[in-house]
């Protein structure tokens, strides 16, 4: 190749370089420069989520924001925020693709750019502990559908509220549940033992148990810690074979709790009543592997698809997701159903789109049992922006189906008590 | 059941697990002990040969204890490779290295097996695994007494062979002095990919026993790899029969030590032991300076 043909080559290539450069720094600044469109008669209320839309945490971030278009499609067909002539809302999609930074700034962009009217996010509590912190700076109305770390509404914040109940109030219906249940059976469970792993979040659910059963009167008959990577649980489970108990209440991940159910099995231990913490008890995998021998344990919940057939708001949320997308809600889409309902009627009685308007209609919500989509008593916010209405369920592994047994007026199925070891 | 019993019980469930973790040090400390390599892929050894267990079961339906056959073969061909491959570059740089270069290797192995078999945890389940007797009032898992009874011969066996052999002479010469061995017509590089090929295969067995009461998934390695390095230095670097006295004692100090102080101490007891008798007798219950 001659030195003239190679600097031909080279010049080619610089020029499609910097075309190319040029070309996408316009298509940046194009849409900025261009003016916005005029504005339709009646206002458009913008909603922004902040959800993980891509990334690990993706399919639920998408089923989020599915559940929540759904509600929003049927007000919009349904004539809109009629307090506001009839007003449409649109939802402005923020990805915090399932990072705290990333979510910090997307709310930024919402609020500044996009100028949204109320922010909804954001799924993990780390990532809602920072979107929330930039719509408080902003003074923008910030509900979250779906974080259970209890620090959240104890940051002195004026713009958060909080519609789900948080990890504290979800392990102390472990023991409310135990209470109704000796009023039910007539019978005394007295003495709780409890097993948990010895990291942050078995720490804390133990410590909430530990402060809330003495004062219904219960009765704390093992405290015990262990590694959740533990190769062998043997003398754990011998220990609680040496104290007399009533209640197993446990707190583990999914290795362990496998671990710790075989454990039971070769060693012939089987607590009276057993109710599991979530996490890796409610595994699929637990009861892959385990299969009859994690029958009939209880855990604590949020929501459960069989809940539909006891409370006609839950069936109709659940009836309306299937028919649009094909398969039932979980706890995380239910939640993010109600956070959109909720959304809409705050909106209907703001009757306006001042930030300080909407946080007050947020504030004076009181939506009844019936009419929350949810397993709850209702929603109502208290001065921190936490619901006090939200509950937790029980349910329990019936014979190879996780059943709702708690509260008794929403269960689904009579619980089963007492329980013989599967494999006796 | 009264405390007593509950006592023997304890005693009894540790012994069986320190079996285990006798024949897992094994390996390790025979490889150690002639060749001075530091093995840290041992326990991730241990692992894929779980995987092979479970997967010859649950696509072969073959029996948990016939994957020895297996297993052995396997393994030790796989060791005598590791050695060919990577360990006999590093004979005679420095401790640093390779115990870089088995981490390393152990790592290549755990994402591995993440990328083919994914985080899901993989136990078997048999009738033979699920057997439990009863003695008295005492509760004994089927699985874990054979696996203890097995790591034991296996262990006996490899001693037998080092001691009443000639190649096992050949091999305890190759530890006592390289130079010297080699001198007196020992093939030195045969004794060294001998001695690793039986250390892996001895990882191979231990995962069969393991997966008969344990659950496969990839990073079970760690869970078990501090424990060796406990065991081998509680009861002798270099030593076979030590590894026996070691699994025994952290087994027993653990399960003993949950059961009475707590088991929030179960790491810390195992670990105080290590370090009493890393104070008092530093090379090892059954070490002997060398």
């Amino acid at each position: 190749m001659s030195l003239a043909s190679k600097k031909v080559r080279y010049g080619l290539v610089a020029a499609v370089i910097i075309a190319l450069v040029v070309g996408i720094s316009i298509g940046y600044v194009i849409p900025t420069l261009v003016p916005p469109p005029p504005k339709p008669a009646a206002p458009t209320i913008k909603v922004g989520l902040l959800w993980p839309v891509t990334g690990a945490l993706a399919l639920i971030g998408r089923d989020q924001v599915n559940a929540f278009d759904l509600v929003v499609d049927e007000a919009n067909a349904a004539g809109g925020i009629k307090s506001l002539g009839g007003a449409k809302i649109e939802l402005v999609l923020g990805d915090t693709k399932g990072d705290p930074k990333t979510g910090a700034a997307e709310a930024e962009r919402l609020i500044t750019e996009a100028k949204v009217h109320i922010l909804v996010g954001s799924y993990q509590s780390a990532v809602t502990a920072t979107t929330s912190e930039v719509a408080e700076r902003y003074g923008m109305p910030f509900l979250n559908p779906d974080s259970t770390s209890p620090a959240l509404h104890r940051r002195g914040f004026k713009w958060f509220f909080r519609a789900t109940p948080h990890d504290e109030l979800l392990v102390k219906n472990m023991v409310d549940f135990v209470k109704d249940l000796e009023k039910k059976e007539g019978k005394s469970f007295k003495k709780i033992a409890i097993v948990y792993e010895n990291t942050l979040w078995g720490i804390d659910s133990a410590k909430v148990i530990k402060d809330y059963a003495p004062t219904l009167g219960f009765e704390i008959a093992l405290d015990m810690a262990y590694p959740a990577s533990a190769v062998d649980l043997s003398s754990e489970v011998l220990k609680l074979k040496a104290t007399e108990h009533d209640v197993l209440m446990q707190a583990s991940y999914l290795s362990d709790a496998i671990l710790f159910t075989r454990t039971f099995k070769t060693l012939g231990y089987w607590p009276k009543l057993w109710i599991a913490n979530d996490a890796g008890h409610i595994h699929p995998d637990y009861l892959k592997t385990l299969g009859k021998d994690a029958y009939f344990v209880f855990s604590r919940e949020v929501f459960s698809a069989d809940l539909g057939a006891k409370k006609e708001s839950m069936k109709k949320a659940n009836d309306a997701f299937r028919s649009r997308y094909g398969y039932d809600m979980d706890g995380t889409m239910a939640r993010s159903y109600t956070a959109a309902s909720l959304v809409v009627d705050v909106l209907e009685r703001a009757g306006s789109l001042k930030a300080d308007d909407i946080r007050k209609a947020l504030a004076a919500t009181s939506w009844s049992e019936a009419r929350v989509p949810m397993p709850w008593k209702g929603v109502k916010f208290d001065e921190t922006g936490q619901n006090i209405l939200g509950l937790g369920i029980i349910t329990q592994l019936i014979d190879g189906n996780w059943r709702t047994v708690w509260p008794f007026d929403v269960a689904t199925t009579p619980y089963v008590l007492p329980v013989k070891p599967p494999w006796a | 059941m009264t405390d007593i019993q509950l006592m023997i019980q304890v005693v009894v469930s540790s012994l069986l697990l320190g079996g285990v973790y006798a024949l897992v040090a094994a390996g390790f400390n025979l490889i150690y002990g002639v060749m001075d390599i530091i093995n840290c892929a041992q326990a991730d050894m241990m692992m894929v040969a779980m995987y092979v267990t479970y997967w010859s079961f649950s696509l072969g339906g073959v029996h948990p204890l016939l994957t020895l056959a297996i297993n052995i073969p396997l393994f030790f061909a796989v060791g005598i490779l590791v050695q060919k491959w990577i360990i006999d570059r590093l004979l005679g740089a420095p401790l640093f290295i390779q115990a870089i270069a088995t981490i390393g290797l152990g790592y290549v192995i755990q994402n591995l097996a993440l990328l083919f078999w994914k985080e899901d945890y993989r136990m078997i389940l048999i009738p033979y695994t699920e057997s439990v007797f009863k003695v008295g009032d005492l509760h004994i898992s089927l699985p874990r007494l054979v696996s203890f009874a097995g790591s034991l011969v296996v262990v006996a066996t490899l001693y037998g062979f080092l001691r009443k052999t000639d190649l096992g002479v050949a091999i305890r010469a190759t530890s006592e002095s390289r130079e010297a061995a080699s001198l007196m017509g020992i093939n030195v590089k045969r004794v060294y990919a001998l001695v690793f090929g039986i250390g892996v295969a001895c990882a191979g067995i231990a995962g069969v026993f393991t997966s008969t009461f344990y659950y496969a998934y990839p990073m079970v390695g760690t869970a078990f790899l501090l424990k060796m390095f406990v065991v081998v230095v509680v009861g002798g670097c270099g030593n076979l029969l030590a590894s026996i006295a070691g699994g025994l004692t952290i087994g027993l100090a653990e399960g003993v030590g949950a059961f009475v102080l707590g088991a929030s101490w179960k790491e810390a007891i195992y670990q105080a032991v290590f370090l009493i008798v890393l104070a008092l007798k530093p090379e090892g219950i059954f070490g002997s300076s060398r």
